[in-house]
C-alpha cells in the first residue's frame, strides 16, 4: 500500500528534557512522495521530534536516516542543505528583508536559481508582485506560503510541515493545499503536524499517532479514525469505557 | 594582624558599597534587559545631596533617607522619560541613550556645582570593638550598606511587590497575564535601584571626598561587580562586591596601590574567560 | 488547481528580472555618488584645507569612518554587537608602531602587515566568542579585548606598557598629504568591500543571521563561518586603521588606542549613523566629528553635555539611526540599500 522507496526512517528516538520524557522510543517511516501526517493531542513530543531530527537538538538515543544517510549528529544547516527542510508553527520569514531576499537567502547561490526553481512556485501562490515587499508586511497566510516557497528555493526533498494550518483563513488553506499538492506532484515528500483532522485526512495518505512521546497508533487516515486508541489518545481512557457502557 | 583585619574592613566596607551599586544594576537589567549606564549619577546626586544637606547642618545620617526619597523619585522619572519608550528596542540603544543621560547629567552638574571636591567631615577618629580599632566612618557605612541589602532581599523574597518583580523579570509577559502591572514593576524596580545607589554615594561621601566624575568612575567598577557575580543576579553583586573588595583592598596594601584598579579588571577578564555566566549564574533577578 | 503554464513562468520570471533590474539601477546610484564622493575627499587638501593641522584632522575623521564601517561590517549586518573592536585597532598600532620603531621595518611592509596579522587575530578572537549569543556576546568580545589590553600592559619589556613609546622621527616628518591619501585609499577599500558583501548573497546571510539565525540555519546558512568570515574582515581592516593611527598620532600608549571607550565611540557612530547601512557609519563618523569641532568651537565648555542630548534625542526618535530611519520609512525605495 506504501510507496517503497525509504526516505526518512526515524528509530528509537528517545529524549528527555530532565524529568520529563518528550520522546520515547519513537519510530517513523516516510518514503518517497508520500505526504505522511503527525498527530497527537498537545504534549505529545510531535514538535520535540520535528527539532530533533531538523537537527535544532540532540537526542538522548536513537537515529535518524535520511535518505540513506545517518544524520543524527549532524547541524542543522547541514541537514537543511541535505535537502530536509523544516517549517515553523510561528511564522519565521526575515521580516526587515524583501520577499526577494528572503528566497535569495534560502537559494544561497545566483538569481538564476531563484527564477527557475521558484517562478512557478511564486506565480501559484501569487507573491511575484511582492518580490520588493519587506516579507514582514505580508499577511500572515502569506508568510506562511513564502515560508514553503522558501524550502522549496533549497531544493529540499523532505518537507516538515510544523502546523502549517494554524491559524489561517480557509482561502490562504486552499492555497497552502494547493502548494503542497503541486509540490508532491514534482516529487516532493512531505511529514505534517496538525491539529485540523479534516484536512490531515484530506492530505495524507499514512498517518502517526503521537502520544507521551510514543508510537500509539499509526495506519491510513480511515485506520486511524476507527481506531479506538485515537479516542483514547485525545481524551483519555475513561471516554472510551464511558461509551462501551452506553 | 591588626592590619590585615584593618585591610579586610577597608575591603569589605566598599565591597557592600559595590553591592549596593551593582545590585541596582542587576535589578534594573533582571527585570528588563536594561544596563543602565546612567547609574552613576545617582550615585554622584545622592553624595550631593547629603553633602548640601550636610553642609547646612543637618546631621549625616538624616541626609540618608533623603537622598533615597530624592533618588528614587528621580529613578521613576528617568525611567517615565527616557527608558520606557525604548523598551521594545534592542539593550545597546538603551544604553546609548542612558549614556547620553549620564553626560548630561554630570556636564550639569559640573556646570552648576564646579568640579571642587566635597567631604563630609563628619565622621573622625576610630572606635575600638574589640580590641581592633574601626574607623567611625567605615563601621557607619556597613551599619547602613548592610541592613539595607538585606531588607532589599526580604523585600524581594516576600513582599507582593518582590515577588511580582521576580516573575516580571522571569517573564514578563507571562506576568503580565496573571494580572501584574508589569509597568508599575518597572518604574518601582528602577526607583528602588537608583535609592540604593543613592544611599551609596551619600555613603561614600562619609569616606571620601566626591565630584561630578565620582558616579561615572564607580560605576564603571559596579558594572563589573553584576557582571562578575552573574547578570541580572542580586546576591551575585553581593558575593561578588565583597570579593573585590576585598581583592583590591588587599592587593592595593600588599602589592601595589596603582594595581588595586586593575584587580577588578582581572576579575573581570578572568569570569569572562572561564565563566561568563558570573560567580552565581544568570537568574531573573533572584 | 491549475498547472502553472508557459505564460505564468514567464510572468514571475519577468517579475524577478525586473526586481534585478532595479536592483543594479539602485547599484549604480549608489556607485556614483560614492565616486563623487570619493572625487571630493580626494580633492580637499588641495582646494578646501588651509594648513597641515586641517589635513590631519580630516585624516583622523576619515579614520573613524574607515573603522565604523569595518565594525559595521560584523555589527551591523550580523547584529553581533562587539565591544572588543578597541583591542583589534589597538593591536594594529602597536603591529606598526613596535615594527617601526623596535624593528625597523619599513611603513609599507608594517601597515600591511597590521591588516594581515590583526586579520588573524580577528579569526580567533571571532572563533572564541561569536558561539556567545545576545548581550553576552558583548561582554565576552569586551572580556577578550580587556585582556589583550593587560596583556599588551605587562608585556613591558616589549611595548613599554603602560608608558607608552613614540614612532621613528622620520615618520613624523612626513608630508601630512601621504597619510591622508593612503587613509583616503583605506577608506575606499572598506567601503567598496562592505558594499560588495551587502549586495552579495554573503551579505543576505548577514542579514538573515541578524534577523533570526536559528531561521536561518533552518535554511542551510552555516552561520558560524559566515559570522567568523565577516569579523575576521571587520577586523583585518580595524587593524590597518589603528596602524594608521599610530602613524598620525606618532606616540602609542594603550591609552590612547585600546581602552573601551574606542570601542564605545565606533558603537555610538555606527548606531547614531544607521546599522546596517553603507551611509551609516560614514555620516556617523563624520557626524561625530562635526558636532565635537561644533561644540568645541562655540561653547567649549558645552561639549560632553551637546553630544549626551544627541544620543538621548537620537535613541528616543531614531532607533535605527539617521539612516536606517530614513530607509525603513515609506519615502524611500524598497530593496535599496544604501
Amino acid at each position: 500500500m506504501r510507496p517503497d522507496s525509504l526516505l526518512l526512517e526515524v528509530s528509537g528516538l528517545t529524549k528527555h528534557f530532565g524529568g520529563v520524557v518528550a520522546v520515547d522510543d519513537l519510530d517513523l517511516r516516510v518514503n518517497r512522495g508520500e505526504i505522511v501526517g503527525l498527530i497527537g493531542p498537545n504534549g505529545s513530543g510531535k514538535t520535540t521530534t520535528f527539532n530533533i531530527i531538523s537537527g535544532a537538538l540532540r537526542p538522548d538515543e536513537g537515529t535518524i536516516v535520511f535518505d540513506g544517510t545517518d544524520i543524527t549528529s549532524w547541524p542543522t544547516y547541514r541537514i537543511a542543505r541535505a535537502g530536509l527542510a523544516r517549517t515553523f508553527q510561528l511564522t519565521r520569514v526575515f521580516d526587515e528583508m524583501t520577499v526577494y531576499e528572503n528566497l535569495v537567502a534560502a537559494a544561497g547561490s545566483r538569481a538564476e536559481v531563484v527564477e527557475e526553481r521558484i517562478g512557478p512556485l511564486l506565480e501559484l501562490v501569487r507573491l511575484e508582485d511582492h518580490l520588493a515587499m519587506p516579507a514582514g508586511n505580508l499577511s500572515i497566510g502569506q508568510q506562511k506560503l513564502l515560508e514553503m516557497v522558501r524550502a522549496a528555493a533549497l531544493g529540499a526533498d523532505l518537507f516538515l510541515l510544523d502546523e502549517p494550518f494554524a491559524g489561517i483563513n480557509p482561502t490562504m488553506e486552499r492555497h497552502l493545499i494547493d502548494l503542497i499538492n503541486h509540490l508532491q506532484s514534482e516529487g516532493s515528500t512531505f511529514l505534517l503536524i496538525d491539529h485540523e483532522m479534516q484536512l490531515v485526512t484530506e492530505l495524507c495518505s499514512y498517518i502517526y499517532l503521537m502520544d507521551f512521546g510514543r508510537n500509539f497508533a499509526e495506519g491510513t487516515p480511515e485506520e486511524v479514525r476507527e481506531d479506538p486508541r485515537t479516542l483514547e489518545a485525545y481524551f483519555g481512557k475513561g471516554y472510551i469505557a464511558g461509551t462501551r457502557d452506553q | 594582624m591588626s592590619d590585615l583585619i584593618q585591610i579586610l574592613l577597608a575591603g569589605i566596607t566598599i565591597g557592600v558599597v559595590y553591592a549596593l551599586v551593582a545590585g541596582g544594576l542587576n535589578l534594573i537589567f533582571g527585570v528588563f534587559d536594561v544596563l543602565n549606564a546612567a547609574h552613576g549619577e545617582f550615585i554622584m546626586l545622592g553624595a550631593f545631596t547629603t553633602y548640601q544637606l550636610w553642609s547646612e547642618g543637618l546631621h549625616p545620617l538624616l541626609t540618608l533617607p533623603i537622598s533615597a526619597v530624592a533618588m528614587f523619585l528621580l529613578g521613576i522619572v528617568v525611567q517615565l522619560v527616557f527608558v520606557e519608550p525604548v523598551l521594545k528596542s534592542s539593550t545597546i540603544i538603551s544604553f546609548i541613550l542612558l549614556f547620553g543621560l549620564g553626560a548630561v547629567i554630570r556636564s550639569l552638574t559640573l556646570l552648576i556645582a564646579g568640579a571642587n571636591d566635597r567631604v563630609v567631615f563628619h565622621y573622625q577618629g576610630s572606635v575600638e570593638i574589640f580590641g581592633a580599632f574601626i574607623s567611625k566612618g567605615r563601621l557607619t557605612v556597613l551599619a547602613v550598606a548592610v541592613p539595607l541589602l538585606v531588607a532589599t532581599h526580604v523585600y524581594l523574597k516576600y513582599s507582593r511587590l518582590g515577588v511580582a518583580t521576580k516573575a516580571t523579570a522571569e517573564h514578563a509577559d507571562i506576568a503580565e497575564a496573571c494580572g501584574i502591572n508589569v509597568r508599575l514593576v518597572r518604574l518601582l524596580t528602577m526607583g528602588i535601584a537608583a535609592a540604593l545607589a543613592g544611599v551609596a554615594g551619600s555613603l561614600i561621601a562619609f569616606l571620601f571626598p566626591v565630584n561630578a566624575q565620582t558616579g561615572f568612575t564607580f560605576i564603571i567598577i559596579a558594572f563589573v561587580v553584576a557582571v562578575v557575580g552573574g547578570l541580572g543576579n542580586f546576591y551575585g553583586s553581593i558575593l561578588a562586591g565583597i570579593l573585590i573588595g576585598v581583592a583590591q583592598a588587599l592587593v592595593g596594601f600588599y602589592i601595589d596601590s596603582e594595581l588595586s584598579l586593575g584587580v577588578s579588571y582581572l576579575a573581570l577578564v578572568v569570569v569572562l574567560l572561564v565563566r561568563p555566566t558570573g560567580l552565581l549564574g544568570v537568574k531573573a533577578v533572584a | 488547481m491549475h498547472m502553472t503554464s508557459q505564460t505564468a513562468r514567464s510572468r514571475s520570471k519577468g517579475a524577478a528580472a525586473a526586481y534585478r533590474n532595479k536592483t543594479k539601477t539602485y547599484r549604480r546610484v549608489s556607485i556614483a555618488l560614492a565616486a563623487l564622493t570619493a572625487v571630493g575627499f580626494a580633492a580637499l587638501p588641495t582646494f578646501w584645507l588651509a594648513n597641515t593641522y586641517q589635513v590631519r584632522v580630516a585624516t583622523l575623521v576619515m579614520m573613524w569612518m574607515g573603522l565604523a564601517t569595518a565594525w559595521n561590517i560584523v555589527s551591523g549586518f550580523t547584529g553581533y554587537i562587539s565591544f572588543g573592536h578597541a583591542a583589534l585597532f589597538g593591536s594594529g598600532a602597536y603591529v606598526v608602531g613596535l615594527g617601526t620603531a623596535r624593528y625597523d621595518l619599513e611603513l609599507w611592509v608594517a601597515l600591511p602587515l597590521s591588516f594581515v596579522l590583526v586579520g588573524a587575530l580577528s579569526f580567533f578572537f571571532g572563533l572564541l566568542t561569536l558561539r556567545i549569543k545576545g548581550h553576552y556576546f558583548a561582554i565576552a568580545t569586551l572580556g577578550v579585548a580587556e585582556a589583550i589590553r593587560v596583556l599588551i600592559n605587562y608585556a613591558r619589556s616589549i611595548t613599554e606598557g603602560v608608558v607608552g613609546f613614540p614612532l621613528p622621527i622620520d615618520l613624523i616628518l612626513i608630508d601630512p598629504k601621504v597619510p591622508y591619501y593612503i587613509m583616503l585609499g583605506g577608506l575606499i577599500a572598506v567601503v567598496i568591500t562592505a558594499a560588495m558583501i551587502l549586495s552579495s548573497d554573503f551579505g543576505i546571510r548577514l542579514l538573515a543571521i541578524r534577523e533570526d539565525e536559528a531561521g536561518a540555519e533552518a535554511l542551510g546558512i552555516n552561520t558560524a563561518r559566515s559570522k567568523v568570515i565577516a569579523f575576521t574582515i571587520s577586523g583585518a581592516f580595524s587593524g590597518f586603521f589603528g596602524g594608521m593611527f599610530a602613524w598620525i598620532l606618532n606616540f602609542l600608549s594603550p591609552e590612547s588606542v585600546l581602552t573601551p571607550f574606542v570601542s564605545l565611540q565606533v558603537a555610538v557612530m555606527v548606531i547614531v549613523g544607521g546599522m546596517g547601512t553603507i551611509v551609516g557609519p560614514l555620516a556617523g563618523g563624520l557626524g561625530f566629528y562635526m558636532l565635537s569641532e561644533f561644540a568645541l568651537v562655540t561653547a567649549p565648555r558645552l561639549n560632553l553635555l551637546l553630544l549626551g542630548s544627541v544620543l538621548i534625542v537620537s535613541m528616543l526618535f531614531m532607533r535605527r539611526g539617521v539612516f536606517g530611519t530614513l530607509m525603513a520609512s515609506r519615502f524611500w525605495p524598497r530593496g535599496f540599500r544604501l
